[in-house]
C-alpha cells in the first residue's frame, strides 16, 4: 500500500521533471560521407558527448546538445593531418561543434525532427535533424542524418572552397546510445 | 618478314603512352602537399592505370587470336627463351602495376571509379598500415618496370643495330623491313 502510494506520488510528479539521458561512448557513431572528384568517401569522429532530453510524449519539451570534439575527426590517412588544419576545420581555434535543439517534433511512427542550431569553426545556421528514437531497456537509441553544407562553415578555405574536387554536401549520420533516464527538476 | 599486326601495334604504342604518362605523373604528385590539384592528379593516375589494365587485357587477348610474328633465324636458342620470358615478365609486371594500385586504393579506403563514373569494386577492406605496405610494393614496382622496359627497350636496339635484323621494324609503324 505504502509502494503504491509512492508510485502514485511520483506519477503524479512526474510533469514536474524531465529525464536527462546521457549519451555512451560505446556503441555510438557520428559518422560523415562525401563524394570526392564522385569517389564516396567515409569518416567518422571519434570523440563526441550529448545530453539529451526527451520524452516520447511530449517532443516539444525536448532540449538536446551535442559536443563533437573536431580534432578526433578520421577520414583516412593522408587526409587526416590536414584537415584540422585552419583551412579546414581549424580545430585549435574551433575545438568542438556544438548542436543544441530546444525544438523538437514528432513526425509520426517514431520519427522526429530536431529543428536546432549547428556551430562548427564558429559559423552557426540552423539545421532540422531529422531522427528515429527508440528505446531499448533503459536506454535508448537515436538514429538519423542530415546533409550540411560545408561551404556555410567555411571547411575547406581557398584553393579548396571549390566544391568541384571535394563536394559541399557533406552526409552526416548518426548513431547514438543514450543511457538511463536521470530524472532531474526543470 | 612477317610484322605485328595493326591492332597489336596499336595496342603496343598506346600503352607504352599511358604507361609512361602514368609513371611520370606518380613520379611527380608522390611528393605533393595535398590539394585540390593534387587529388585531380591522383584521379587521372588511376584512371590511366584502370586503362592501362584493361587494355593489357586485351592485348593478351589479341596475342593469343594472333601469336606474334617468328623470331629470326639467327637467334639462340637461349636468346629466343630470353626473349619469351622477358615478354613474359613485362605482362605480369604490367597487370601487376595497375592491379597493385587498385588493391592499394581499396586499402586506403579511397574507391577507384574509372573516369568518375564506373565504380571498382573494393578487393580489400580499409586497413591503413596495409595500404602503406602496398603504396611501397606499386612504388617498387614502378622502378621495377622500368628497368624492364629499359632492358626490352636496349634489346629492340641491339636487334636494330647490332643484329640488324627486323624485330624492332616489326613493331615500330611505318618502319621498312630491310631483308626482302
Amino acid at each position: 500500500m505504502r509502494a503504491l502510494i509512492f508510485a502514485l506520488a511520483l506519477l503524479a510528479s512526474a510533469p514536474t521533471f524531465a529525464a536527462e539521458r546521457t549519451l555512451q561512448a560505446a556503441g555510438s557513431r557520428i559518422a560523415f560521407a562525401f563524394k570526392q572528384m564522385n569517389v564516396s568517401m567515409d569518416g567518422s569522429f571519434k570523440k563526441f558527448s550529448g545530453k539529451i532530453n526527451f520524452d516520447a510524449a511530449k517532443p516539444e519539451t525536448s532540449s538536446i546538445e551535442m559536443l563533437v570534439d573536431v580534432a578526433s575527426i578520421s577520414v583516412y590517412e593522408e587526409a587526416d593531418p590536414e584537415v584540422i588544419k585552419p583551412i579546414w576545420l581549424n580545430a585549435t581555434a574551433f575545438p568542438q561543434a556544438r548542436f543544441v535543439s530546444k525544438s523538437v517534433k514528432a513526425l509520426g511512427g517514431g520519427r522526429y525532427l530536431a529543428n536546432g542550431t549547428l556551430s562548427i569553426k564558429g559559423a552557426s545556421r540552423e539545421v532540422a535533424v531529422p531522427f528515429e528514437y527508440k528505446e531499448q531497456g533503459a536506454n535508448a537509441v537515436v538514429d538519423g542524418q542530415f546533409t550540411l553544407k560545408r561551404g556555410d562553415y567555411k571547411i575547406g578555405e581557398g584553393e579548396w572552397s571549390a566544391v568541384d574536387i571535394v563536394a559541399n554536401d557533406v552526409l552526416v549520420k548518426f548513431h547514438l546510445v543514450v543511457g538511463p533516464a536521470v530524472a532531474m527538476k526543470r | 618478314m612477317q610484322s605485328y599486326n595493326g591492332i597489336a601495334k596499336t595496342l603496343h604504342w598506346l600503352v607504352f603512352a599511358l604507361m609512361s604518362g602514368a609513371f611520370v605523373v606518380g613520379f611527380y604528385m608522390h611528393g605533393l602537399p595535398l590539394s585540390p590539384g593534387k587529388l585531380q592528379l591522383i584521379s587521372w593516375h588511376k584512371w590511366t592505370g584502370v586503362t592501362i589494365f584493361v587494355l593489357v587485357l586485351l592485348r593478351l587477348t589479341w596475342r593469343l587470336m594472333n601469336p606474334p610474328p617468328v623470331l629470326p633465324s639467327h637467334m639462340s636458342h637461349l636468346e629466343r627463351r630470353a626473349a619469351e620470358a622477358m615478354h613474359r615478365v613485362l605482362y605480369v609486371l604490367m597487370l601487376a602495376m595497375p592491379l597493385s594500385g587498385w588493391l592499394m586504393s581499396s586499402a586506403k579506403g579511397i574507391q577507384t571509379v574509372w573516369f568518375g563514373v564506373i565504380p571498382l569494386p573494393d578487393l580489400l577492406h580499409k586497413n591503413p598500415p596495409l595500404g602503406k605496405a602496398l603504396s611501397e610494393v606499386h612504388e617498387a614496382l614502378g622502378f621495377i618496370i622500368l628497368a624492364f622496359v629499359a632492358v626490352h627497350v636496349l634489346a629492340a636496339l641491339k636487334h636494330h643495330l647490332i643484329d640488324r635484323d627486323d624485330v624492332l621494324a616489326r613493331m615500330v609503324p611505318g618502319m621498312k623491313p630491310r631483308s626482302k
